[in-house]
């Protein structure tokens, strides 16, 4: 009897922790992380600072290699979005 | 007669004796960037960063006899964070070079050394044309030479640069940075494309200059030129 007694009691406590707080989210407040698509955003660069395709292939490769690692290690990017 | 002969060539071979053969030439870089990348919103602010840093590199001709090494001189800075380390890669590979270059006239052939790894060709006659326009350098009176240098573009075209010497017939030494050579006279300036290597500290020695061959496994520039078309 004791113990059926403190499992109810442990259970409407539980629920009602779980319940604690608990209120709408507005849309416009969201933060999510969003992953960076460094393979577009290096071409973008890479078209940027060569515009006229004056780099040679071999420096084209090692800059866009370095452009690419840096845009990898930034990671992703925290971006606010709608809901 | 062979008074004034035997005179004439114990003059020839006394100046020819007298010439040194050993030398350190530092060039310094000046970059003439491009206004429209740097007014681009992108990558203007980057740009403008590695332009700047190539301005402050220089690198070290040396030559001994026959054999002469071309590379950066390097300039250590431990606060050197991980952007500034980008910047000067980009700025390495855009507008001078990554490079190291040995050559050895005698035997004909020249190893670059890039990331440890060494490619050896042969040393080829590089095709000059020499004008008569002039200009005075340091004091030092040179004249101008234009070359060519075909390559590969990154839409996959074959492109040619234009190549801008200016080289001094009163030092008879027929170096220059990077891989150019082959005129009658020392390369005192030279500009490709948006750099200009200018010689700012000639010294002639008389001791001896060991210059060092790096000494590991070669790659054909043939196989290079494959794997690096193959990325």
């Amino acid at each position: 009897m004791k113990k059926l007694v403190f499992t109810a009691l442990a259970v409407v406590a539980f629920s009602a922790v779980a319940m604690a707080k608990t209120g709408e989210v507005k849309g416009s407040d969201l933060l999510s992380y969003e992953d960076t698509d460094c393979v577009s955003e290096t071409a973008d660069k890479m078209d940027c600072l060569d515009p006229e395709n004056k780099l040679s292939a071999e420096e084209a490769n090692k800059i866009y290699q370095i452009l690419y690692n840096n845009c990898i290690g930034a990671g992703p990017v925290n971006r606010l979005t709608q809901g | 007669m062979k008074k004034i002969f035997l005179i004439l060539v114990t003059f020839v071979c006394l100046t020819s004796f007298s010439q040194v053969s050993k030398g350190k030439i530092i060039y310094t870089i000046n970059i003439n960037a491009d206004e429209n990348v740097l007014k681009s919103d992108n990558m203007g602010s980057t740009y403008s960063e590695m332009s700047k840093k190539a301005g402050t590199f220089s690198y070290v001709l040396y030559f001994s006899g026959s054999k002469t090494s071309f590379q950066k001189e390097n300039k250590l800075n431990s606060r050197e964070s991980e952007q500034d380390r980008m910047i000067s890669d980009l700025a390495s590979v855009m507008f001078t070079t990554q490079y190291n270059y040995y050559f050895d006239f005698k035997n004909k052939y020249m190893l670059s050394e890039i990331e440890g790894t060494i490619i050896k060709d042969t040393v080829k006659p590089i095709n000059w044309l020499i004008n008569s326009e002039s200009k005075l350098i340091d004091g030092i009176m040179c004249f101008q030479a234009l070359s060519q240098v075909e390559y590969l573009g990154r839409d996959n075209k074959t492109k040619f640069k234009k190549i801008v010497a200016w080289f001094a017939p009163s030092l008879p030494y027929s170096y220059g940075p990077k891989n150019f050579y082959g005129l009658p006279g020392l390369i005192l300036e030279l500009t490709e494309n948006r750099t200009t290597y200018l010689a700012t500290v000639i010294d002639f020695k008389d001791d001896i200059i060991d210059i060092d061959f790096p000494k590991s496994k070669t790659v054909s520039q043939e196989d290079y030129t494959k794997k690096v078309r193959s990325n």
